[in-house]
């Protein structure tokens, strides 16, 4: 193994699964108890008290003027800041369906066609999907961990991604039975489609490129690069119904075979 | 029956007709749109505000159909009504905030709309160029979508922010001044 | 004495500085008058953060998915502990030797992650660009992160708004920042 020098392909080739062979050296840190906080404002304070919070009420932990209750760190003193991990009040869909809308006519504007429509649509799409993905570090703080395989990439942007920003999970993920590299995630009714009608003189368009976007991110974020591209697939029960078709770079497959 | 006060309506509105979706999915696309203006305008922040505020227009004019729709809201009475109304059942059913309504002009023609929270600007640091804290109105859409809706219920308004937290204010401002009344049955003012 | 924190390093998945930053009080530039020392301290840190992305990598293997790389290695009376979030950014925190327990550098780690995270959110912040973190609001959220950690400093009042921080942060001195660039020695590829 390469040091310092390491890309990111190389060094994520070496990721594995298998438990954890560091325990030599950071025994001397107390790793069994990961406790679950999820609150920005309160972290600095000793936890002890909080371990049995849910995950519901651990989004308001940052109300409570949590008084330290251990002994073992009462010298901390609250930081305050911005608490990331407030649960962010829901808005209207309409006002998500508004601003869409208008982000779809704006890139209208000097485009030559419907493939760079899509690609801008997409580049938004990617902008957020980023943001989401560090987002979920915290949303998911139980279960946050880096994830070292595709299937499993794809099950977290599948339920976990979709649900956090769609408020539902897709539903479902398919391997392509011909492409070894093709994965399909499935949106029977995508939000961006739903509110939307598409412009006159771009009937093919699909805006589901925007969420193609965000899932291209996610895999990128999460270095396993991917080209993402949305189709749409209408049948009578679900007429806006999306195949997101997520292509995986050619080392993505060389690392997955590496690991298996 | 007693009559509702608009924070009766919003609320109610709020709870049991609005269709609801993650604040984080507006927050980071309306982000992901002012990020790319930026781009597009080469940082000309003057003109950014102006696309900005084009858009909100586009999204009012149509946005007030919604509104009408969902609300039941019959004519306001006076400018002072139309505030309530903006503040208390407008940004509550849309954006789920209800800024507060301060400094009315002697002529009762003028009010700021104060925002405690934004959520279109959460996670939002001005760029670090020395021109964006003072030329960029990061959530200038919303007055576009003030001045469309108004416009299509007959009130004629100038809507700009005069000062936001992201530039390093105390507090976020939007100055709606009614202009004209645009029918004459409608009376303005507080008798 | 519990132990002080006297590192903060910051580094993006392609093992690029996003930010390193010294809490040494002993040798903080504003008091000491031997400039030398100061500058020697920075550089030292500099080169405790690269120690530290080897470990990261020779663990990187065998280690579970969590972010927790726990103690890296222990160099001239400072322990460094590492954490590396979901999208491989690095994060290297120094404590000069002295008591420390896991569940506390773990929150502390969190906290420092989540400022990061709070950073990323920006609708202008580029991830992709790779360039070391400039923004004032992240330093601020930090070195406060820090100070209350190693005790010299009472944590400020909480603002009610906070994105009201950013006007405070352009009022704190920008001093003693000691986040360098480096040259681009590691292309790594990106991905697009």
């Amino acid at each position: 193994m390469r040091g310092v020098g390491t890309g990111h392909v190389d060094s994520s080739l070496h990721r594995g699964v298998t438990a954890s062979a560091q325990a030599l050296i950071s025994s001397a840190v107390d790793t069994s108890s990961l406790s679950c906080y999820s609150d920005f404002a309160s972290l600095l304070i000793t936890m002890s008290k909080m371990q049995s919070s849910s995950r519901a009420s651990s989004d308001k932990l940052s109300l409570r003027s949590s008084a330290p209750s251990s002994v073992l760190a009462p010298r901390r003193a609250t930081i305050y800041d911005r608490n990331v991990n407030r649960r962010a009040p829901d808005l209207a869909l309409s006002a998500f369906a508004f601003l869409f809308s208008e982000m779809v006519q704006y890139s209208q504007k000097n485009v030559k066609g419907v493939q760079e429509m899509e690609n801008k649509l997409s580049a938004y799409g990617y902008h957020v999907g980023q943001r989401v993905l560090e987002l979920s570090a915290i949303r998911e703080i139980k279960n946050a961990k880096r994830e070292t395989r595709v299937l499993g990439l794809l099950q977290f942007i599948n339920t976990t991604i979709w649900k956090a920003i769609f408020g539902k999970p897709a539903d479902a993920l398919e391997k392509s039975k011909d492409q070894e590299d093709e994965y399909m995630i499935i949106d029977n009714d995508p939000i961006s489609n739903k509110y939307i009608s598409v412009p006159k003189d771009m009937p093919s368009l699909d805006c589901a490129s925007f969420q193609a976007g965000v899932i291209e991110a996610v895999m990128d974020g999460c270095q396993f690069p991917a080209r993402v591209t949305a189709h749409s697939v209408p049948t009578d029960l679900h007429p806006l119904k999306t195949v997101f078709l997520v292509k995986l770079d050619p080392l993505v497959l060389e690392r997955e075979r590496y690991m298996r | 029956m007693a009559v509702r006060t608009p924070r009766q309506v919003g609320e109610d509105v709020w709870k049991t007709r609005i269709e609801k979706v993650n604040a984080e999915l507006v927050t980071l696309t309306y982000g992901s749109v002012v990020a790319q203006l930026c781009k597009d305008f080469r940082n000309d922040y003057v003109q950014v505000n102006e696309q900005l505020e084009s858009m909100g227009y586009n999204i009012g004019i149509r946005l007030i159909e919604d509104f009408l729709a969902r609300t039941n809201s019959e004519r306001c009475r006076s400018f002072k009504d139309t505030a309530e109304m903006i503040s208390k059942v407008g940004f509550k059913i849309f954006l789920n905030i209800t800024p507060a309504i301060l400094n009315w002009s002697q002529d009762n023609k003028q009010f700021s709309l104060i925002f405690d929270e934004n959520p279109l600007a959460d996670f939002v640091e001005l760029p670090d160029d020395g021109k964006a804290v003072n030329e960029l109105w990061y959530s200038n859409i919303l007055c576009g979508v003030l001045r469309g809706a108004l416009e299509m219920v007959q009130l004629q308004v100038e809507a700009e922010f005069v000062s936001d937290v992201l530039r390093g204010d105390d507090a976020t401002e939007m100055k709606v001044t009614l202009v004209r009344v645009l029918e004459d049955e409608m009376p303005v003012g507080d008798e | 004495m519990p132990s002080a924190i006297r590192l903060l390093a910051l580094m993006g998945r392609e093992n690029n500085p996003l930010y390193v930053r010294s809490f040494d009080r002993d040798t903080d530039s504003d008091t000491d008058p031997d400039r030398f020392n100061s500058a020697k301290a920075d550089l030292r840190y500099h080169f405790l953060a690269h120690i530290a992305l080897d470990v990261f990598a020779a663990r990187l293997p065998s280690k579970s998915a969590d972010s927790d790389f726990g103690l890296l290695f222990v160099q001239d009376g400072i322990a460094i502990y590492g954490w590396m979030t979901n999208t491989g950014v690095k994060i290297v925190l120094g404590f000069s030797s002295g008591e420390v327990i896991g569940s506390e550098i773990r929150s502390i780690f969190r906290a420092i992650h989540f400022a990061y995270i709070s950073l990323v959110c920006n609708a202008f912040y580029s991830v992709d660009e790779r360039r070391p973190i400039t923004s004032r609001k992240f330093d601020l959220s930090v070195c406060r992160i820090v100070e209350a950690w190693n005790g010299s400093a009472p944590a400020p009042a909480p603002p009610r708004m906070s994105t009201s921080t950013v006007g405070s942060a352009r009022a704190a001195p920008a001093g003693e920042n000691v986040t360098m660039t480096y040259g681009q020695s590691r292309s790594g590829t990106p991905v697009a």
